[in-house]
């Protein structure tokens, strides 16, 4: 990891607005009644950089339990950083005070995983969108209303369902409402983990494009977060692949779909349904084998290594470093050369 | 961005807050909805305010007062009617004459050929009893006595020159001694109980036909008597006692109480003395809920909140708190400090708010976990308010559901203590909640159990209402739910 340059995986041309160094987020598994004592560590996030450019859309992708909630949450400081740096328009984010991190967060915000979960079931729409500008004292009366509905509209819902609870809407519906939330105090950057998981399929296209539409309309820079490949794959401007705490590939969009070099991106990428099915049927789709990955367990070499089709010897005891191929486009693995992954690698012993 | 604003305005059209809102559903409503189609909860709901209702309105709707103790008319069962003549004689200190009178409506009622008993309350506390043999269709004969009031020195009572009886027809006045003088009544009258004989012709008869006699007497000693007819005859004696009666007014207006329920054996109306039990009962089960409710929820609620080490010393002296066994300190406590019955709503509201403590911090634990409380810190919402604005509104409904469940605890560990003799007092006066009468009707029991409904009816009231807050805390629950609801 230690090569992994600070500017190195910047996109070519732009400082960037989120630049993450080595952050790393290690909860601790306590035993003990009254005095705890640590008998070890869930290494969630353990040492990954990234760089999030102005305007675009980072998408961030991995198995459920790799650690991209807590990446986010890291970054936005509803857990604290172990270690690492987070650097947001060139304020150390994980270095702030309660206080200081409160105004931070004007700028940043969040949309959640879970629709159900992340609205207050006790709240009107009106209350939940507008408690950010109450917070700040952006607006009030007449004024505040007019914002709320002007933002409800914004995300494609009616002004007059604002006196409406949470529960009386669809999950598309619901995490529009989180949208408009997150936009009530007119960040610069939003950090989606995974806004539309949790959707049925007909519903996540819709969610995405009014991402992408008011990305467009309020020059918006997002850390999109899903858990398979087919999701980001519209919206991203660049993919970062992470595997238990590690990001193990980066790359633009179009390359990483289309020359992917870690065995774990082709292995996902295999996962994504072709719509066609004549050559859904010629594919063959990578079974991962092996122990379920454990983010307790300590690693000498490539987490992956246990599961990966194209292992070698080096892999299981030295720690693959971070590469840069071809421009912008890093992976983390022995067994990729120059020229992508040999032939015949993936196919499993 | 002109071109984006045109877009957006074209989307909203004009201005979308002058539309009517859609008014929404609130958790509460759809809660209440769930319930009121949940019919033994609604059943159970009704009861419980009619049963609240009682407690509340107990002076206004108990028929009897519930202290009052008239042995004359004890252990009567269920649906006895008893002739009482309280309200309808008025006794008041003075030197008018005494008048008594017997009157028709008694008769009426006391002529069925039994042996009846009418109970007379008489103020300034002097009780006096009747004893009614009614062999036909008329009165035989009426003993008013004032038992344990018959003076130690019965020449106190004298007899004052010149008072007289009055004919109540005709209005004339009889002097005492002129009485005394003309028939067989003694001249010393006043000085012993005794019977004495009244010259027909000297007494009275209203227009309705009923016999009247008057005498008087001087000062504190008083006078009761019998007044005797047969078939249509005059009364021919009348009885004296002394007794701080100097007026007694007899108008036979409303003389038959119904005791729907019964009287125990000191002749308190088991019905007014079960409303007034439950007043008892629940204001021991809401006050003790409610200070449960205070601590339970503002101790959880910290615990729950800050977490960590705090969190878990609070925790483990809920956990001790919980070894220990209750029922001796409270005993301790009312040996300790008395039988008030503040002693018992803190013993017992001190003992359900471990409950309510550990419910509360488990909901607020998993709450500060949701996303919803993440998305309040990430837009600005400062402790306190995630508290108040966040977890609180969404920690009451179990609140109130466990709250609902906690009161019939409550009344049924009250009850226990009641059962033990445990019994609360107030003013000195003994509070007999639902489980002091279950407690009195056991022993009322005895072996034969001819006193049954002394037992049946506090029981069954009890049961009613435990099951009652039961099937609305389970209810409440359902109602409030969010996995049979199916969202959230
Ligand atoms: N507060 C916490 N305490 C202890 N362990 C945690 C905590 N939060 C997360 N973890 C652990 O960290 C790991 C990463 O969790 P995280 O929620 O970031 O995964 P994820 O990639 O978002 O998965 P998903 O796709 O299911 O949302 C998991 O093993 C999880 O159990
Ligand atoms: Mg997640």
């Amino acid at each position: 990891m230690s090569d992994a340059s600070p500017t190195s995986t910047s996109p070519p041309g732009a400082a960037p607005l989120l630049r993450a160094r080595d952050l790393k987020v290690h909860f601790p598994i306590e035993r003990g009644v009254l005095f705890k004592r640590r008998i070890g560590s869930v290494r969630a996030v353990d040492g990954i950089s990234f760089d999030v450019a102005p305007g675009e859309t980072l998408g961030l992708v991995g198995e459920s339990g790799c650690g991209k909630s807590t990446t986010a949450r890291a970054i936005i400081r509803l857990v604290q950083p172990t270690a690492g740096s987070v650097e947001f328009q060139g304020v150390d984010l994980a270095t702030l005070s309660s206080d200081d991190m409160r105004e931070a967060r004007q700028d940043l915000q969040m949309i959640f995983q879970d629709p159900y979960a992340s609205l207050n079931p006790r709240m009107t729409v009106l209350n939940i969108v507008a408690e950010p500008l109450r917070n700040f004292g952006l607006a009030r009366g007449g004024a505040l209303l007019e914002r709320v509905c002007e933002l409800l509209e914004l995300v494609g819902l009616s002004a007059t369902w604002r006196n409406r609870y949470p529960h009386e809407f669809s999950g598309g519906q619901r995490q529009r409402i989180g949208v408009a939330r997150a936009l009530a105090l007119d960040p610069s950057m939003i950090l989606c983990d995974e806004p539309v998981s949790a959707l049925d399929v007909s519903v996540q296209a819709q969610v995405v494009n009014l991402l992408q539409d008011l990305q467009a309309r309020l020059c918006l820079t997002y850390l999109f977060i899903a858990h398979d490949l087919a999701v980001v794959r519209h919206i991203s401007d660049r993919v970062a692949v992470m595997y238990l705490g590690r990001i193990v590939e980066i790359a633009p969009s179009a390359e990483i779909y289309a020359a992917p070099r870690h065995p774990y991106t082709v292995a996902l990428l295999s996962a994504i349904p072709i719509p066609d099915p004549a050559l859904q049927r010629a594919r063959r789709r990578i079974a991962l084998h092996g122990e379920i990955p454990s983010p307790t367990k300590e690693y000498a070499g490539c987490r992956f290594a246990d599961r990966c089709p194209a292992r070698i010897a080096r892999c299981a005891v030295e720690d693959p470093p971070f590469v840069e191929y071809t421009p912008g486009h890093f992976a983390a693995c022995w067994v990729t050369g120059p020229d992508g992954l040999p032939e015949g690698a993936m196919d499993a012993r | 961005m002109p071109d984006t604003d045109s877009a957006i305005d074209a989307v909203a059209g004009p201005s979308p807050v002058d539309r009517a809102p859609v008014q929404g559903e609130s958790l509460w409503q759809d809660a209440w909805r769930r319930l009121e189609k949940n019919r033994m909860a609604m059943v159970g709901l009704v009861v419980t305010i009619v049963m609240s209702l009682s407690a509340v309105l107990a002076e206004v709707i108990s028929p009897f007062d519930p202290a009052v103790q008239q042995r004359w008319i004890g252990a009567l069962p269920p649906w006895s009617r008893t002739l009482s003549l309280r309200n309808e004689i008025r006794v008041t200190k003075g030197e008018r004459p005494l008048e008594l009178e017997v009157p028709q409506a008694c008769a009426d009622v006391l002529g069925d050929g039994r042996e009846h008993e009418l109970a007379f309350e008489v103020q300034e506390e002097t009780v006096s009893r009747v004893r009614v043999v009614a062999a036909g269709a008329a009165i035989e004969a009426l003993h008013l006595a004032v038992p344990g009031s018959i003076p130690t020195r019965p020449d106190e009572i004298v007899v004052r020159e010149g008072e007289f009886f009055r004919d109540a027809a005709t209005g004339a006045r009889f002097a005492f001694t002129e009485l005394a003088k003309g028939g067989s009544l003694p001249a010393a009258l006043g000085v012993r109980e005794g019977r004495y004989v009244v010259p027909l012709e000297r007494v009275g008869r209203d227009a309705g036909g009923a016999y009247r006699v008057g005498i008087t007497f001087a000062g504190d000693g008083a006078v009761a008597r019998i007044v005797r007819g047969s078939g249509g005859a005059p009364p021919d004696s009348i009885s004296l006692m002394p007794a701080e009666i100097a007026d007694v007014t007899l108008d036979g207006e409303r003389l038959t109480h119904l005791h729907i329920l019964g009287t125990d054996q000191e002749g308190r109306d088991s019905l007014s003395r079960l409303i007034f039990g439950g007043r008892i009962s629940l204001l021991v089960g809401v006050t003790a809920t409610l200070v449960s409710l205070v601590i339970g929820v503002l101790y959880g609620a910290i615990a729950g909140y800050v977490g960590g080490r705090a969190d878990n010393v609070m925790m483990r002296i809920v956990d001790i708190l919980y070894g220990m066994p209750y029922l001796f300190v409270v005993i301790l406590m009312m040996v300790a400090f008395g039988r008030s019955i503040w002693i018992l709503f803190i013993a017992l509201g001190a003992l359900q708010w471990l409950t309510m403590a550990r419910i509360v911090r488990g909901q607020v634990l998993s709450l500060r976990e949701k996303e919803f409380v993440d998305a309040a810190i990430t837009c600005g919402t400062r402790g306190a308010q995630i508290l108040t604005r966040h977890l609180i509104p969404n920690v009451l409904g179990v609140v109130v559901v466990y709250m609902t469940l906690t009161v019939p605890a409550v009344i049924l560990q009250e009850s226990f203590l009641a059962f033990l003799g445990l019994t609360v007092e107030w003013d000195g006066r003994p509070l007999e909640s639902w489980g002091a009468l279950v407690n009195y009707g056991r022993e009322a029991l005895g072996g034969g159990g001819e006193f049954w409904w002394l037992l049946l009816w506090p029981s069954i009231a009890m049961s009613i209402t435990l099951f009652s807050l039961n099937f609305l805390g389970d209810g409440l629950r359902d109602a409030f739910d969010p996995q049979q609801r199916g969202r959230m």
